[in-house]
């Protein structure tokens, strides 16, 4: 194809028409249809930006803000400090407005604001449904969350214990992890490597659940073996019957 | 029983080696239950909308 400028001037295609639609007011008031879909022709070769009035700089502005308050972890990922991503946003995006879980406290605060303040959750494991296992901090979800506590699911192999299951048929919540670290397995060897923020996408979470020691629970009824079969089993039946 | 943790990459093969036989066994499963029984694949991304 040869360049514009070296074609006759009869073999230059004409500037491109663009059909503009205006609106114009008319005397027979706002609801003139006519006069609204009145096609006007102009000829446009660049299309530059509208110059920033205050007034559309602050109508910006408040669209930026209510952005940024719909989807806080975004804004994390613009500023550098988010490290990697799972399946973020793939239909759709994210739901709604998460919500933000607080950091846990030092002991004497907790016992200062114990009344006050929602309940504290610390390190979680999720389980996704590529069978990876994520270990950090719940940072934020959103209000779709629908899953059902199951005390312990022993074949895990891990420390922790009071575990919640997603139901497959119900839409599960969003999760953001913090400081993430993802473990593999492999008979009676664990590894872990550092992720950092992970965004989850809900649908992908099989299961989650709180770490909690077993050692630092001396009356857990976790301990014993039967107690967790029979719990486990009941909460299964508990499921099937929903 | 206690875990014993070692160095990423030295358990990595083992792990991929693990999910990689676990993948070939799953759609294996899913491709027989598909032929044979009539199943059609679910669960898959996006399914719950």
């Amino acid at each position: 194809m040869y360049p514009r400028a070296c074609l006759p001037t009869s073999a230059r295609p004409a500037p491109r028409q663009v059909r503009l639609r205006r609106h114009q007011p008319s005397s027979e008031g706002p609801f003139d249809r006519t006069a609204r879909s009145a096609p006007i022709t102009k000829s446009v070769r660049f299309c530059r930006p509208l110059p920033l009035t205050c007034e559309r700089q602050t109508r910006i502005r408040k669209t930026q803000a209510q952005k940024s308050f719909a989807r806080p972890p975004l804004s994390l990922f613009l500023h550098g400090l988010a490290h990697s991503v799972h399946d973020f946003g793939v239909a759709g995006g994210l739901r709604r407005p998460y919500v933000s879980v607080h950091p846990r406290l030092p002991d004497k605060d907790k016992t200062a604001h114990s009344s006050h303040r929602p309940r504290q959750i610390g390190k979680m494991l999720v389980v996704l449904r590529d069978g990876r296992k994520l270990f950090g901090v719940l940072r934020s979800y959103d209000q779709f969350g629908a899953y059902e506590s199951i005390p312990v699911l022993p074949p895990l192999k891990t420390e922790c214990c009071f575990l919640a299951v997603c139901s497959p048929s119900l839409p599960s919540a969003n999760l953001v992890l913090e400081d993430t670290v993802e473990r593999i397995y492999h008979q009676d060897v664990f590894a872990e490597q550092w992720v950092g923020l992970f965004l989850i996408r809900g649908e992908n979470v099989v299961l989650l659940g709180e770490i909690v020691s077993i050692h630092k629970l001396p009356s857990s009824p976790c301990r014993d073996p039967d107690h967790v079969a029979t719990s486990f089993r009941t909460s299964i039946e508990k499921t099937k019957c929903h | 029983m206690p875990l014993k943790q070692v160095e990423w990459d030295t358990l990595f093969p083992y792990h991929k080696r693990d999910t990689d036989s676990k993948k070939r066994r799953e759609e294996f499963k899913a491709q027989v239950l598909h032929e044979e029984k009539g199943f059609s694949k679910e669960g898959g991304e996006g399914d719950g909308y």
